[in-house]
Parts: C-alpha cells; structure tokens; sequence
C-alpha cells in the first residue's frame, strides 16, 4: 500500500481530525472558549488510528 | 455559520460516502444507503416525536428534519467503522465502535450546543457539555445497526430480498432506538 493510497484509505478520520481541529478554531475565535477537555477522547482515539496505519 | 457548518457536514458525508464506494465496491453502497436510511428515519421521528432533544434554526431539510442531523449518523458510523478496521482487532470490531462512538459525543454535543445548532431538552444532566445519555444513544445506535446489516447481508445476499429487509428493519430500529432512549433517559433521571 503506498502512502497516497494509505491516506485515501484514512480518509474519513482524516475529516474527522479536520472537524476537531476547526471545532477548535471556531470556539476559540467567535467564542474566546476552547472546549478542549472534552474532544480528548476522540484526538487520542484518532492518535492511535494513525498509529496503527503507520 | 450554521449553514457553513451544515455545508461542510453534507460534503464530509458526501467524501466519506465516495470513500465506501471506492473502497468497498458494491458492499460499500450498501452500507452508506443503509446509514442514510437509518439517519432520516430516525431524526425525523424524534423531530416529530419531539423526543430527547430540539434543533437550533437551520437552513437545510431532510424532510422534517435538518439535513446535518440525517446524515451525521452515516458519517460518523462510517467512521467508526474505518477507525476499528484500521486497528485490526476483528473480536473486538463493535466494541471498538462502540467506544469511538462515545469519543465522538465529546466532539459534537458540546459544540452543537455552544452554537445553538441542538440542545437537549431540559433537565438532561449533562458534564463538561457532554449529555450523560448521549454516551448510551451514539455506541447503541451504532452497534445495533451493523449487528442488523450484518445479519441482513449473511442471511439476504441477493440484492431485492436485502433491499426488501433492509427498508423493513432499519426504520424500526431507528424508531424502536429513539423511544428506547428517551425511555432509559426517563428511568434514569438523566
């Protein structure tokens, strides 16, 4: 499996890992109220798929 | 920015849908159409159940219910799917979705309540914005559903019989799941 391939196959975590990202983004810049706490458990779950593809 | 957040919802579903298809052929499509069923059939009744929680103003419709609410259940299932197939613990495979299921409450209910996209209704104990309940209805509803379309897809290979079940059973589930949660959520206080 080549990495190009590899990503394609991530593809819906790789989204998923977007939507955190920009969750972030947004509550901190219109909300001044990062939620971080609570979206942990899905950043390490999403850590350990990466891990495991690798 | 609800109807951005609506947008980028619809095309992450629309990209993870395109993802089953390449990736799992015809077996794919089944099971993306069968999560989308399983989304409208369900939103839509607690929307015109009122059942569990209420949406904030939005601009796309999937018939009584937002179009974010239908599909966001097919993404995330999917993705849960991927996530436990990536790790490669077949045993464990729905009990691994169960718990990225969970994970993914953390990630959503906070967020849609803080942008008034949904709120639960009144008295929902909720911790760190993350309803208690929630923790049930995401891993329940996804295990059941891969357990029924397992089951359909041993049982009913050929295409008009699968259909056929499929477009029986997964409306049930999603009605059965949504009274069946509200039902739990009464019981237990929560």
């Amino acid at each position: 499996v080549n990495s190009e391939s590899r990503a394609f196959r991530l593809l819906p975590l790789l989204l998923l890992a977007f939507l955190v990202l920009l969750g972030l983004g947004i509550e901190g810049v219109r909300f001044h109220r990062l939620l971080w706490l609570p979206k942990l458990p899905i950043a390490v779950l999403l850590l350990l798929g990466a891990r495991a593809a690798r | 920015m609800n109807l951005f957040l609506e947008l980028l919802t619809l095309v992450c579903t629309v990209l993870a849908g395109l993802h089953a298809w390449v990736v799992r052929r015809e077996e794919g499509v089944w099971l993306f159409a069968s999560l989308l069923l399983l989304g409208a059939c369900r939103e839509n009744w607690v929307v015109l159940e009122q059942l569990l929680y209420r949406y904030g103003s939005l601009h796309l419709k999937a018939g009584a219910a937002p179009a974010i609410g239908v599909v966001i259940w097919a993404y995330s299932i999917y993705a849960a799917v991927v996530w436990a197939e990536t790790l490669g613990h077949s045993r464990a495979f729905l009990a691994l979705v169960g718990v990225f299921m969970m994970a993914l409450v953390g990630l959503y209910e906070p967020f849609l309540a803080l942008v008034g996209m949904a709120r639960w209704e009144a008295g929902t104990r909720v911790t760190a914005g993350v309803p208690w309940i929630a923790l049930i209805g995401y891993p329940t509803l996804a295990v059941a559903f891969l357990w029924l379309f397992d089951g359909v897809r041993r049982g009913l290979p050929r295409p008009p019989a699968r259909a056929a079940a499929l477009l029986v059973s997964l409306p049930v589930l999603a009605v059965a799941h949504a009274y069946g949660l509200a039902q739990v959520k009464r019981l237990l206080g929560w």
